[in-house]
């Protein structure tokens, strides 16, 4: 039987307080935007002491017309970021309000994970992600991480939770994150270690 | 944007408040919620006193509720919904049911507030709810009304806040 100190807090186990308490979630950097249009977030020379990461995100895209939300994608590395075709699969489930449905991709060079509201000005509404990396620093499993997202615009939205993997076994020290469209000013991703 | 880590922060994801029923409740109420974080997580394990499966409703800054986009599944069936005015956490029933609720830049006084939460009834349900509280007013006080009826015995209410380095 697994002892219950050992399970993760965050998206799988947040209600574990004596997990919490002796300090086993912590604080690594926090990225913010702060001025519109930057297309990519990166996290370098992570470190390599937790067991796994966790990426607390709010975003809102540039406003793009025609669009109601932009998809983002990430990328992850060892020394450099890898953008090898067939590296990465992904898959996602989302509901809008009218439908539910799936995507994602087998083989790709990149992972989709997240939706995020377009806007003109940057103070209204924001897209949430909360993601999980397991296992990152390990040498000898491709490595998955998983979420749940979403935005709400009142009359409009979408709610998604997905997983993806990254078909190499190298640890993980570097991540990035990017969408075309930009991001407006106070996106944020925070990024966390779990013992 | 690149960011070299070069030190991290002080242990974070810190306990507000804690609260389990000695009796039944209609309403659970967070008062003067320290602005000191960056993010709220609120866990739930609840049951009500009686009947079918009902939503529990967030309400903020005691006024208004939230907006929310829902993907759920109920026993083999799927659906989703907007909700424009009322933000649901997940379902509970009379067995116990779970939601971990998701509160991010909860302090700002610039931008909405964006909410993503799961919540579960064990044998029956999933929700995910991809929420906000459209205000740009700091998120001081909370409420999690039952709707309809009362959260029983022994039900948990933990809130925490987690400080971004």
């Amino acid at each position: 039987m697994t002892p219950i100190n050992t399970l993760l807090p965050g998206i799988l186990d947040s209600g574990i307080t004596g997990n919490l308490l002796v300090n086993n979630y912590l604080s690594i950097t926090t990225a913010t935007v702060t001025s519109g249009g930057q297309t990519t977030i990166t996290f370098n020379s992570i470190p390599q002491t937790y067991t796994n990461l966790e990426i607390r995100m709010i975003g809102q895209n540039q406003f793009s017309s025609g669009s109601a939300a932009g998809w983002s994608s990430m990328r992850v590395g060892n020394g450099s970021i890898d953008s090898t075709s067939g590296h990465y699969a992904w898959h996602n489930v989302y509901g809008d309000g009218t439908t539910v449905g799936a995507g994602g991709n087998g083989s790709d060079s990149s992972m989709g994970f997240a939706r995020f509201q377009f806007n003109a000005t940057p103070n209204s509404t924001f897209g949430s992600t909360v993601m999980t990396i397991l296992d990152y620093t390990n040498t000898t499993k491709a490595k998955t991480m998983k979420y749940i997202g979403g935005y709400s615009a009142i009359s409009s939205g979408q709610s998604l939770s997905g997983d993806g993997v990254w078909t190499q076994t190298s640890a993980i020290d570097t991540i990035t994150f990017f969408n075309g469209y930009g991001f407006q000013p106070y996106t944020q991703f925070a990024l966390y270690g779990v013992k | 944007m690149g960011v070299n880590i070069t030190s991290t922060s002080a242990p974070t994801y810190v306990p507000i408040s804690t609260q389990t029923l000695l009796s039944s409740a209609s309403t659970i109420n967070f008062n003067s919620i320290p602005g000191t974080y960056t993010d709220l997580v609120l866990v739930i394990n609840t049951k009500k006193t009686s009947g079918g499966a009902a939503n529990p409703i967030l309400t903020f800054n005691s006024g208004s509720s939230g907006s929310g986009v829902r993907i759920y599944s109920y026993g083999s069936a799927t659906g989703t919904s907007i909700d424009t005015s009322n933000l649901y956490v997940g379902d509970y029933s009379t067995t116990f049911s779970q939601a971990i609720v998701h509160i991010q830049n909860y302090a700002n006084s610039t931008t909405y507030k964006p909410i993503i939460l799961r919540g579960s009834i064990i044998d029956s349900s999933v929700v995910i709810n991809a929420a906000s509280y459209n205000s740009t007013s700091p998120i001081t006080q909370m409420s999690l009304g039952a709707n309809a009826t009362a959260y029983d015995i022994g039900s948990t209410f933990n809130l925490y806040g987690i400080l971004a380095a």
